[in-house]
């Protein structure tokens, strides 16, 4: 034991301050001695003191994650003073995001440090306080557990994993190299922007590198759009349809409200022109003539389905059609379009002469719009017909172009492949894009990046396709991660801030854009500010207004000035037709449309979109080939039939699903899916439309050839039953039917006249929530199934429990057809929770997990649940949801399954930290055997009494706004309280044509719906106002 | 002898040293007295003798003596000499014995009924017990017929007998006109608690789903239910209706054991190898020494006129 | 159980016609009470036959499959099931109200068939509680492991506690829990009162000192004593009476779970009667199958004839149509009713009628399953021959138990698989855990039955004793002496 003792460096051992400072000897075993058990203790893992040790430990770190660190930048809370932080209070930031070329205002929510959901914000003309489908979910990419964390390089094949500092080093190196020789064989390729900071930075790049060279890759893009703009009037012009101006709407293969650029905006303005509240007001008309069926296309008044390749013609015809009108005159384009042939369309006369008619009756409001995907020529068309429908400067607005120098992508990729083939490049900075997965077939942005001495830089989220090829992947921030800005379409300018520093580090564009420009501090913060300071010249004035600017989001007087257009360029525009042309051709025709959850597979990993159903489709995890059922039947498919499409001599395999209404002879393809390495959760997910789509036809294609796989693939969705039966559900009728017949909801949806046996219960007094649903103005577009999913921290389960029927989103988007199978009328009906004031649900529940609020909520006691599901069995609506397994413990995706029973091990591990940070601290988190259900999130009423007992008043209507209602971008929904006279939804529920769900079972629920009005044009005569009146007999 | 006896007893004795020994001593006195001239003394501890068996029924009741008898009974000798002898007295001051054998028996069975096998083991039994060991505990008469054991019952009843019994293997129907039994009243316990367990099932829901009134603590909460009154009545039929069966069956099952006073493994009648067969396909009638016209000579007179295949006389301990 | 029992001395065999069966052949003449006995008794003296081991072993492999798959299920949650939305119940309730309907056999056997004074009831029934106690056995697995959280099942009994939580005594669930449990209770002790005498037979005949001792202990130290036999059997009709209600009760209770809810399919008044009805014909028939087996294993042919089970299949025959008549009344009164929603299910869903877009329900041959297992097979004991040959009542009554399975698969699965929306319509399929734990039942019930018959006396037999001939004083059915010798050679004249 001595020598032993003479080995060991003596460590210094002591028990008190005075045996330290002392010179007495020390005894190394003293502690093991004299202390009982000390010695058990030192040797055990757990003692009593190790035990304590750990507890603390365990609770600091619990402490620990609580507090993500927060950005060293000051930022501002939206709706308080900054007295910063209070424990529990949420705080919200205002920040922005853009898509496809426009800029949405967001009001980030951050409970203690933790951004945990994202609202509109009102301020903010591209939102308005609402959120569509795509930003709502994009909290949950801050939290992908895929994201990359540390930047990479490629050593020989691999990507290793490499540090920060390590990539500025080498980048700045690069960039030493490449200023050295002015940037020759310098090139970067980047997304479209919007971002005001991202154009100066660009050119102070190429003022500083004058030969390098900017791409723009999107295989979703606007250029078609631009270049329509351009061509017609022969500048850069922004286009905005006014819908909340318009009276009549002629959307040609446009999804304007689902999948389009400025889809939010335009829902904002088309909602409210739907929802009208008595019978004598006026009411805005959508005709829709597209090929798939859209979300657009399902609130149409009227519908048209056309093949892709007969929309052209159409357009030509329907411009012949009113050039034929009296009033109308299309001037030297007229010659360009008198040749178009009218036989194709004479089964849709009306679809010419009474659409025609009805544009011409509504001159100023009657915008015609057209898809983005289709020929600038086209687009042009379009112009010249809202010119001489005189719609420009009252339905059709003009803007300064967001960013002036936007190319066209394709020739922009094509040009940078060419180049990088004759090897005049020596390094591409590729920043946010993924071409090697969504690039057109016949650009081999593969074998390009793969060029012999190459040095290929990639920022981006996740190390995905194109970063396997990379000599850098440097992981880019979230946009809640980092500072930027966004310039609206309109014009109007928001910041960009962020919520929390990158959680694993992380770089944005902007940043390696401001080191390519030579930026001494190119960190965002700053590079942001740079650009505000012009804004805000005033000596003195930045510190201020900068503060407003990030306070509301926007910055003051930014936006909303339209310009005029300059005089249309007819005769450019008559060349281009000319040239143009659709060249039908034999055999099926390929729509490939962007997907309304993944877009162009940028959400790829995102488990909300990922089981998020499709609109129409109701398809989840997958994406599919929609077809007609005349179509299927014709090939003789039926859904799951795996089909090999071809086009030219690439093919791909994709199972066939059968979409009622869609065009004959055609099929729908989604974008964004089968990508191989999006993430855990999206890798292998559907299929991969590459190799169809080449950069002639990146919209749709013709001539594609069909032959069956001879096998199947199980593609689940999450409504069975399409049809309603003839039950009085979703309920709607056409204007005139309504104004003849006020009351007609209530008449197919009886209210039992006679009470029950028993005294109700006497709800009149206190506050009553209560929420109206507007059939007329939801569009079925999600966003609140997303909302409500991220606020009630809704798990996901995967696609193999969806298949047998579990799926747990309390709010679904019930989607019936209505009318013939080929060419019906959809009807929708979001139905959550209906909160009964005599629920079944609560009669039955053994243990009074659920009973009702004195405010007349219908309350789940999650921890009282035992789980015997009789709640759910005896619910009309099937609104609850059963945890089955532990969604939240160990799956959030897909259980692996032995024959078809859940192992306990999940296929995706067990749930990733990151992923809790993102919950709802306000909402208890299920475990399995729980039920829940909708709650009208109670979890905002309680705060809102809260808050408003603190500040001493009484609630005011708008007080308390539902996750649902607030996303909501037509505002279709409203809640309130109901014994407040004054409040919206007090004044809707009085509504005639407010209805209750199944209200002749006499559960008097308290959320009402309105049905739908369709404004039908009555010399149309087709089966949508036909079909109204056979629902209504 | 007696010193060991009187340490053992007590350290059994649950109940405190001092009221323990007391009674002890007497009863080893009384065990050494012959039959028919047992002091005065005893008349006590034998009225005490019902409180015993009540003591192991509801322990909790019962009150010192019964605590008291319990080592005394334990005391062989003196439990198979008492009742023999002092019957009668006890007899004399219940006139209602004849109505009530069922409640009159347990007396006169009891004191065996605590003898304890586990706590005294024969072998410990000291040789001046062997001669007491040899009391004649009953007669037992086999019969192979009904009808003869209705016969035999209905004289053995006309002689005015009380501690006797019929053994059958079955429920043999007219035996209860033939022993001059009384009917059984255990209908009534059953009644009462069927009852009870309706009136309590109603309270139960009535106090915690309709009321808020609180219960030593506990109060019920008037939850909103499906929006129907808290104290609906419809909704409590059902529980109510089986809660009271419950309680009614239970009753029932515990009510027989009570009456019946089983379970109890050690009746001397099993002393008999032939007794065997009156649970298969014999029937047998049974007189108890305990009882006060048992006589060895008459008893066995009468029952022999009744034409058994078979009587013997049934000792203590035979076994 | 007094009621005039004449003496026959001829010997009676099966092949006496069936139509002259009064009280009187129950037992063969010839049969002594040892004999009784001895063939009862025997059987948990003897080592037990090959086929008992035959049929005994599986049956305890089952019941281990059984408690595995109950560890998964509680340890992995409820979705090892096939369970989902809209079908929150599918297999777990249906096995539920099956096995509970098998259960009632065996109370209304011994109770209600007891009040009515059928002695031929005392060849079958203490068989028949046995199972009833096993099979609410098993059908009380179900709704115990069936919630989420099994562990906190303990909230569906009224415990104070610091939140003044009170289980919702509207609730259908509620009632069950105190009707199932209360019939499990009374069913034990139905049971076990009855075995007390004839366990005391089994001690007193037994050699061995352990055999003696634990058939003792539970024997109570029953010696027959006819002071005894008076309370017992007061207690015994007791019982019977408070039995009948219960019986007809708990599955009455069982069809509120349904009746009382909102759903198509469920929302009948006829429920209770029309459970009550298909519980006795599904025990019913079950008894009868079980009753072939161990008759034939253990050559009970002396104590069961084949006039017990005629009269069985007789009565299976009349519930049979009594519970035909019920499916009849259900689709009456979804018609009469004029509820579309009602009609829709009866006419789409049940008889699967294809809907508007041509679909069918997946399920809708389930339906015929029922209807032809439960009203089309029992016809055949209109014929004489049917009722008289072994094969075709095990056949029959095993078929009898499919469609009786089936009949609860189609209220409970069919009806919530497609209500009233049709977007949220969604379909069953059932998963490897709920066929395992399906079996699992039937193999833990057959070992525990196994298990019974093996040890403990499987017929009444004191009062199998009490029926037969010259079981009673003669002067009780005719006016005679009491000396004078009745006939039968059970009494032999005393010896003067």
């Amino acid at each position: 034991m001595n020598d032993h003792e003479k080995t060991l460096p003596e460590p210094r051992v002591w028990r008190s301050l005075d045996e330290l400072h002392s010179d007495g000897p020390r005894d190394m075993r003293t502690d093991h001695e004299k202390t009982p058990g000390a010695l058990l203790e030192t040797h055990s893992l757990l003692g009593r003191r190790g035990f304590i040790q750990y507890t603390g430990a365990t609770a600091a770190a619990l402490g620990m994650s609580a507090c993500i660190r927060r950005p060293v930048e000051q930022i501002m809370p939206y709706s308080r003073a900054p007295e910063y932080q209070v424990p529990g209070v949420p705080l919200h930031y205002a920040t922005a995001v853009s898509h496809r070329g426009d800029a949405i205002g967001v009001l980030a929510t951050q409970h203690d440090g933790r951004p945990t959901k994202l609202e509109g914000n009102p301020d903010h003309t591209g939102s308005r306080g609402a959120l569509g489908l795509l930003q709502q979910q994009a909290i949950w990419d801050l939290y992908d557990p895929d994201r990359a964390r540390v930047p990479a390089h490629r050593e020989g094949d691999s990507l290793l994993d490499s540090s920060f500092e390590a990539f500025d080093e080498a980048f700045g190196a690069l960039i030493a190299t490449h200023a050295a020789n002015a940037g020759r064989g310098l090139r970067v390729l980047t997304r479209g922007t919007t971002s005001p900071s991202f154009m100066r930075l660009r050119e102070a790049a190429k003022a500083r590198l004058p030969q390098l060279r900017f791409h723009t890759w999107d295989s979703v893009n606007e250029a078609n759009v631009l270049a329509g703009a351009h061509l017609a009037y022969g500048q850069q012009l922004g286009t905005v349809v006014d819908y909340g101006a318009s009276r009549v709407v002629l959307a040609i293969d446009s999804d304007f409200l689902g999948t389009e650029p400025g889809a939010l905006r335009a829902a904002r303005a088309f909602g409210p022109t739907r929802a009208i509240e008595r019978p004598d007001q006026e009411m805005s008309r959508l005709y829709v003539v597209e090929s798939t069926f859209s979300v657009t296309g399902g609130a149409a008044d009227h519908r048209l389905r056309l093949a892709p390749s007969q929309i052209e013609g159409y357009l030509r015809a329907l411009a012949r059609t009113l050039q034929s009108k009296g009033g109308f005159d299309l001037g030297a384009i007229a010659p360009a379009i008198i040749a178009a042939p009218l036989d194709a369309f004479s089964a849709h006369s009306a679809w010419l002469n009474t659409v025609a008619d009805d544009l011409l009756a509504h001159r100023g409001t009657a915008p015609v719009v057209l898809g983005s995907g289709h020929a600038p020529a086209l687009h042009a068309l379009v112009h010249a017909i809202n010119v001489a429908l005189g719609n420009v400067g009252r339905s059709v607005k003009y803007f300064a172009p967001v960013d002036a120098a936007a190319t066209d992508p394709v020739a922009d990729l094509k040009a940078l492949v060419a180049d990088i083939g004759s090897g005049a490049v020596q390094t591409v900075i590729v920043l946010g894009a993924n071409p090697v997965y969504d690039a057109p077939a016949d650009v081999d942005v593969r074998a390009a990046f793969g060029h012999e001495g190459l040095t290929l830089v990639h920022l981006s989220s996740h190390r995905e396709e194109t970063s396997e090829l990379a000599t850098w992947h440097v992981p880019e921030a979230h946009f809640l991660e980092t500072w930027g800005d966004h310039r609206a379409i309109d014009g109007t300018v928001s910041p960009q801030q962020p919520l929390v520093a990158p959680l694993w580090g992380g770089r944005a564009p902007i940043e390696l854009l401001a080191r390519l420009a030579g930026e001494a501090n190119w960190r965002s913060h700053y590079v942001v500010q740079q650009t505000f300071r012009s804004r805000f010249p005033a000596p003195g004035s930045f510190g201020r207004e900068w503060r407003r600017t990030l306070h509301r989001g926007v910055v003051a007087g930014t936006g909303g000035v339209p310009v005029q257009p300059p005089l249309i360029q007819a005769p450019a525009i008559a060349t281009a037709l000319a040239q143009a042309g659709e060249t039908a051709a034999e055999g099926i025709e390929l729509v490939f449309l962007p997907d309304s959850r993944l877009f162009d597979g940028r959400y790829a990993n995102n488990i909300w979109a990922l089981e998020l159903p499709d609109p129409m489709t109701k398809i989840v995890w997958d994406n599919a080939a929609l077809m007609s059922p005349a179509t299927a039947a014709r090939l003789s498919v039926r859904n799951n039939d795996v089909m090999r499409v071809s086009v030219g001599d690439a093919s791909i395999e994709i199972p066939a699903f059968v979409l009622p209404g869609h065009a004959d002879d055609t099929f729908t393809l989604h974008l964004g899916w089968g990508r191989p390495s999006a993430g855990r959760y999206g890798a292998g997910k559907g299929f991969d439309l590459r190799p169809l789509r080449s950069s002639a036809h990146m919209h749709h294609v013709a001539g594609a050839t069909v032959a069956k796989a001879g096998r199947t693939y199980n593609v689940v969705h999450t409504q069975e039953h399409g049809s309603m039966e003839g039950r009085p559900l979703a309920l709607d009728a056409t204007l005139e039917a309504w104004r003849a017949d006020p009351r007609f909801a209530q008449f197919r949806s009886v209210d039992p006249t006679e009470g029950p046996l028993w005294q109700r219960q006497d709800y009149s007094t206190g506050h009553q929530w209560g929420m109206t649903i507007d059939l007329g103005s939801c569009t079925g577009c999600n966003a609140c199934v997303i909302a409500c999913q991220a606020e009630n921290n809704i798990p996901v389960v995967g696609k193999a429990e969806v298949a047998r029927g579990r799926q747990m989103s309390w709010m679904r988007i019930d989607r019936y057809f209505v009318g013939d199978e080929n060419d019906p009328r959809v009807a929708l009906s979001p139905v959550a929770c209906q909160q009964c004031e005599e629920a079944p649900c609560e009669n039955v529940c053994p243990v009074t997990a659920t009973s009702h609020s004195p405010e007349g909520l219908n309350d789940m006691a999650y921890n009282r649940c035992v789980g015997t599901r009789y709640c759910a069995n005896n619910c009309p609506y099937k609104v609850r949801r059963f945890n089955y397994l532990s969604w939240h413990e160990y799956l959030d995706g897909d259980p692996e399954l032995i024959g078809d029973v859940p192992t306990l091990t999940p296929t995706y591990g067990n749930m990733p930290e990151t992923r809790k940070i993102q919950y709802n601290p306000n909402v208890t988190v299920r475990m399995h055997g729980m039920m829940e259900k909708c709650s009208y999130c109670v979890q905002r009423i309680e705060a809102a009494k809260i808050a408003t007992r603190r500040d001493d008043r009484d609630m005011r209507d708008g007080d308390i706004v539902t996750a649902c209602q607030q996303t909501c971008p037509t505002g279709a929904i409203s809640f309130g309280d109901l014994n407040d006279p004054r409040s919206n939804v007090a004044r809707k529920v009085r509504l005639d044509r407010g209805y209750h769900l199944l209200a002749e079972l006499g559960v008097h629920p308290r959320t009402t719906f309105l049905a739908r009005i369709r404004n039908a044009n009555p010399a149309m005569g087709t089966p949508a106002a036909a079909a109204s009146e056979e629902a209504e007999g | 002898m007696s010193e060991d006896d009187d340490k053992k007893l007590d350290d059994d004795s649950s109940s405190s040293e001092k009221g323990a020994s007391e009674p002890f001593r007497k009863k080893t006195i009384v065990g050494m007295a012959p039959v028919g001239q047992t002091p005065k003394e005893t008349k006590g501890t034998l009225m005490g003798m019902p409180a015993i068996d009540d003591a192991q029924v509801e322990a909790d009741k019962q009150e010192k003596p019964a605590a008291e008898e319990k080592p005394a009974a334990e005391e062989k000798p003196a439990a198979e000499e008492k009742p023999a002898a002092e019957e009668k007295p006890a007899a004399e001051e219940k006139p209602a014995a004849e109505e009530k054998p069922a409640a009159e028996k347990p007396p006169a069975e009891k004191p065996p009924a605590e003898k304890p096998p586990a706590e005294k083991p024969p072998a410990e039994k000291p040789p001046a017990e062997k001669p007491l060991a040899a009391r004649p505990a009953l007669y037992l008469a086999e019969f192979e017929t009904p009808d003869a054991i209705v016969h035999a019952a209905k004289r053995v009843r006309d002689a005015g007998y009380t501690k006797w019994d019929c053994h059958t293997p079955y429920a043999l129907h007219g035996l209860d006109d033939a022993m001059g039994l009384t009917p059984t009243k255990i209908g009534i316990i059953s009644f009462i608690f069927g009852l009870t367990g309706v009136l309590a099932a109603f309270l139960l829901m009535y106090a915690t789903n309709a009321t808020d009134t609180s219960v030593m603590g506990f109060a019920g909460y008037r939850a909103i239910i499906g929006g129907k009154p808290p104290g609906a009545f419809p909704s409590m039929v059902p529980i109510i209706f089986e809660f009271g069966i419950l309680l009614c069956g239970l009753s029932t099952l515990f009510g027989l054991c009570g009456l019946v006073k089983l379970p109890r493994h050690n009746h001397p009648v099993f002393s008999s190898e032939r007794f065997a067969r009156a649970t298969d396909d014999r029937y047998f009638i049974s007189i108890e020494a305990a009882d006060d016209r048992f006589d060895l000579e008459d008893t066995r007179a009468l029952l022999e006129s009744t034409d058994p295949s078979f009587l013997e006389l049934v000792e203590e301990d035979a076994a | 159980m007094s009621d005039a029992l004449p003496i026959d001395t001829l010997p009676i065999d099966d092949s006496v016609p069936i139509e002259d069966i009064g009280e009187r052949h129950l037992m063969p003449a010839d049969m002594t009470i040892s004999e009784v006995t001895n063939l009862v008794a025997g059987v948990t003296e003897r080592p037990a036959p090959r086929g008992w081991w035959i049929l005994f072993i599986p049956a305890v492999m089952l019941a281990g499959l059984m408690f595995a798959c109950l560890g998964y299920l509680v340890s992995a949650g409820t979705g090892v099931w096939g369970n989902n939305a809209p079908v929150y119940w599918a297999w777990d309730i249906t096995n539920f109200v099956w096995w509970i309907g098998i259960g009632h056999a065996g109370t209304l056997i011994s109770a209600i068939l007891f009040l009515f004074r059928q002695k031929w009831r005392t060849s079958i029934n203490r068989f028949a509680e046995a199972m009833t106690v096993f099979a609410v056995l098993c059908a009380a697995i179900f709704p115990a492991l069936h919630t989420g959280r099994p562990w906190l099942d303990y909230y569906l009994f009224p415990i104070p506690n610091a939140m003044n939580v009170w289980p919702n005594f509207k609730s259908p669930l509620m009632w069950d829990v105190f009707a199932v449990n209360t019939y499990l209770t009374i069913s034990v002790v139905f049971w076990y009162v009855g075995l007390i005498p004839d366990l005391a037979t089994i001690r007193d005949r037994s050699t061995n000192l352990l055999r003696k001792r634990i058939y003792g202990f539970f024997a109570l130290g029953w010696r027959g004593s006819h002071r005894h036999w008076q309370h017992y059997e007061r207690a015994y009709l007791i019982f019977a009476a408070i039995s009948t209600p219960l019986v007809l009760s708990v599955h009455s209770v069982v069809s509120f779970d349904f009746a009382t809810s909102v759903i198509p399919g469920w929302h009948t008044t006829i429920f209770p009667p029309y459970f009550v009805t298909g519980a006795v014909f599904s025990g019913f028939a079950l008894v009868m199958t079980l009753m072939l087996i161990v008759r034939a294993v253990f050559g009970m042919h002396r104590v069961v004839t084949l006039k017990h089970l005629d009269l069985m299949t007789k009565f299976m025959l009349a519930t049979s149509m009594l519970v035909g008549y019920a499916y009849a009344m259900e689709f009456f009164v979804a018609w009469y009713s004029g509820n579309p929603y009602e009609w829709w299910h009866f006419y789409h869903t049940r008889i699967g009628l294809a809907d508007s877009t041509g679909q069918r329900s997946p399920y809708f041959w389930a339906w015929l399953a029922m209807v032809s297992c439960n009203v089309g097979v029992p016809q055949i004991f209109w014929f004489k021959f049917a009722r008289r040959s072994i094969p075709v009542m095990f056949v029959a009554t095993l078929l009898i138990n499919v469609g009786m399975w089936f009949e609860r698969f189609v209220i409970i699965v069919l009806s919530i698989h497609r209500d009233y929306l049709p977007s949220a319509w969604g379909i069953f399929h059932p998963t490897l855990v709920d066929m395992g734990l399906y079996l699992g039942t039937m193999g833990f019930f057959l070992t525990l039955f196994l298990l019974f018959v093996r040890w403990l006396p499987m017929f009444a037999i004191a009062e199998l004793k009490g029926i037969l001939p010259g079981a009673h004083p003669s002067h009780l059915h005719d006016h005679h002496e009491p000396h004078e010798a009745p006939a039968g050679e059970l009494s032999p004249a005393p010896a003067e």
